[in-house]
């Protein structure tokens, strides 16, 4: 059999034997085999055009289809014939002139999942505004920040969660004042009301704290950041907890003590082994002094942090908050920036300045960015 | 509530030139094919090859033979758009290497005809999982922040459909999330 766009012509015409047609047809099937899942938004942006076609191709051309067909052709042959160049070069374009449109997110996208499983989406309350959610209240304030008020007399406890999807950070002021920022894809999950004798939390992924003190009868009341890795025991203080993946935490005032293990409660054995002071950071088993701790929590003013960062990780970070995938050659995975990026700058804003700083230049192709490493520069 | 039309029973409606028949068919489909489209050629190709198969059905609807299930006949005519794209125009020979590959690999029986086609038509109804007709409208709500229960009673669905709906996707995100972000 001989493959070529003959072989297609026929298909299109129906003159090809059974077996070409079954090849070609499991080919176009196969297709899509490796190729990623598709982008929700960028999918809904196309459907909104798409929808918008439909209806103007069904309001203002009943059924005469054969002029457009006309016009189309009578630009597209030439553009086939002579313009191979320019239309590359127009479709290159194009496609940078999507990627240029893809904005940051400026949503906390973040729920919070009540007792009884219903969420309330953090983003539909508007600021000033207070929710009453059966037996309490939230309410959001000016800076973003949700707080529970009206809280219920009763002591039985009642555990909410707050979860951010990728793209979103949110901020919430716990019961006795403490203040926890929620990085992108994370979750808090804290009683609206603590008990008298502690304070416990439970945290995925990243968060930064900024716990209030608190005194009963001159006993100080701890305050538990558990974590299926680490259990982190604090007294009043302000740090950053990466569970991500490796756990990863930074002091910046007051003292934590960590566990060695995760075991579930300190009546089950749970024993604070290490301890940092303000500055330091525990990572990968190791605590260090930093000499710019603040770095560790640039994400929650709305930074990326580039300084001791590789290429390859603030990609990532990237690509979670922009919600895209990005394609990059690994010769410049360990390649270095210094300073830090605001994130709510376009993707493509982000990538020029890439480009500028590194031998690298990009392009975007159906809805991926691929980073590539460039020699001349 | 009556329940929804089938296909077939729309199409017999769309035949009478009832354009109401013709969109109810667009909603159903209109994603799933977008997203079979977009997995195999570029975007902006997936969405113009869509617009075609749709304007083809309606402005054709009087000499339309459709002797199979109507969803198996809408996705073959997008894969037959798919190879039109691939046949005439200029990118579409970065395509042909691949079919050549392909070829090399492939053996055929027509005994197994009837394997292929179902092989096709489950993947179809993969997609059709995710990409039925109220995906676009369930997730522009859930962006515009509509909670499940003011979702499901637009809709008319339960709340639990909705809320398992928009737990599956952070779930995939989260677990999308953790091999991302490492550091």
């Amino acid at each position: 059999m001989k493959i070529d766009r003959n072989l297609l012509h026929r298909y299109q015409q129906k003159q090809c034997s059974q077996e070409e047609r079954a090849l070609i047809d499991s080919w176009i099937d196969s297709l899509a085999d490796g190729s990623p899942e598709i982008n929700d938004d960028l999918l809904l942006a196309r459907l909104a055009s798409l929808d918008e076609r439909v209806e103007a191709s069904l309001g203002v051309r009943p059924i005469k289809k054969q002029k457009k067909w006309a016009v189309a052709a009578s630009i597209l042959i030439p553009i086939l014939l002579f313009g191979g160049y320019y239309a590359n070069q127009y479709l290159a374009a194009k496609r940078l002139t999507e990627l240029a449109a893809i904005e940051s997110p400026n949503w906390t996208k973040s729920v919070i999942v009540m007792e009884n499983n219903q969420e309330i989406n953090i983003d539909s309350i508007r600021i000033g505004d207070t929710l009453h959610v059966g037996k309490y209240s939230l309410v959001k304030h000016s800076n973003g920040e949700i707080q529970y008020v009206n809280l219920p007399q009763d002591d039985a406890p009642i555990f909410n969660r707050l979860t951010t999807m990728t793209g979103g950070i949110s901020s919430i002021v716990l019961a006795d004042g403490s203040k926890v920022w929620l990085n992108a894809g994370s979750e808090l999950r804290y009683p609206i009301k603590f008990d008298k004798s502690s304070r416990e939390v439970e945290l995925i992924g990243e968060a930064y704290f900024e716990v209030a003190k608190q005194e009963i009868a001159g006993e100080r009341i701890p305050f538990y950041v558990r974590n299926a890795k680490k259990t982190i025991s604090v007294l009043g203080t302000k740090f950053n907890a990466n569970f991500y993946d490796e756990p990863e935490i930074a002091l910046l005032e007051g003292k934590i003590a960590l566990s060695k293990t995760a075991a579930q409660t300190e009546a089950q054995g749970l024993t604070y082994q290490e301890t940092l002071l303000p500055n330091d950071v525990y990572s990968r088993g190791k605590i260090q002094s930093s000499t710019d701790i603040k770095r560790y929590v640039y994400w929650k003013n709305g930074y990326f942090n580039l300084n001791d960062v590789k290429l390859a990780t603030l990609v990532k970070r990237m690509e979670e908050w922009y919600n895209i995938p990005i394609v990059m050659d690994e010769a410049l995975g360990n390649e270095v920036l210094i300073g830090r990026i605001s994130r709510s700058k376009k993707i493509k804003e982000i990538l020029d300045l890439i480009s500028i700083a590194l031998p690298a230049s990009y392009d975007y192709k159906n809805g991926i960015i691929y980073l590539k490493f460039e020699k001349q520069k | 509530m009556n329940p929804p039309h089938t296909d077939e029973e729309l199409v017999a409606f769309m035949l009478q030139n009832q354009q109401e028949a013709f969109r109810q068919i667009y909603d159903r489909y209109k994603s799933a094919l977008l997203v079979y489209a977009m997995k195999r050629v570029p975007f902006d190709v997936a969405e113009d090859l869509v617009h075609d198969v749709f304007m083809r059905l309606w402005n054709n609807r009087s000499d339309l033979e459709i002797k199979e299930r109507f969803v198996g006949y809408i996705f073959k005519s997008l894969r037959n758009r798919i190879s039109d794209f691939i046949a005439k125009e200029e990118k579409g020979a970065q395509y042909l290497n691949s079919l050549e590959d392909f070829a090399a690999t492939f053996s055929y029986s027509n005994a197994d005809d009837l394997l292929r086609e179902k092989l096709f038509m489950d993947r179809i109804n993969n997609l059709l999982l995710k990409y039925g007709p109220h995906y676009q409208l369930i997730l522009k709500m859930k962006l515009e922040g509509y909670s499940n229960q003011e979702i499901a009673d637009k809709l008319g669905y339960s709340e639990k459909t909705i809320r398992n709906q928009s737990w599956s996707l952070l779930k995939y995100l989260r677990s999308k999330f953790i091999i991302f972000l490492f550091f």
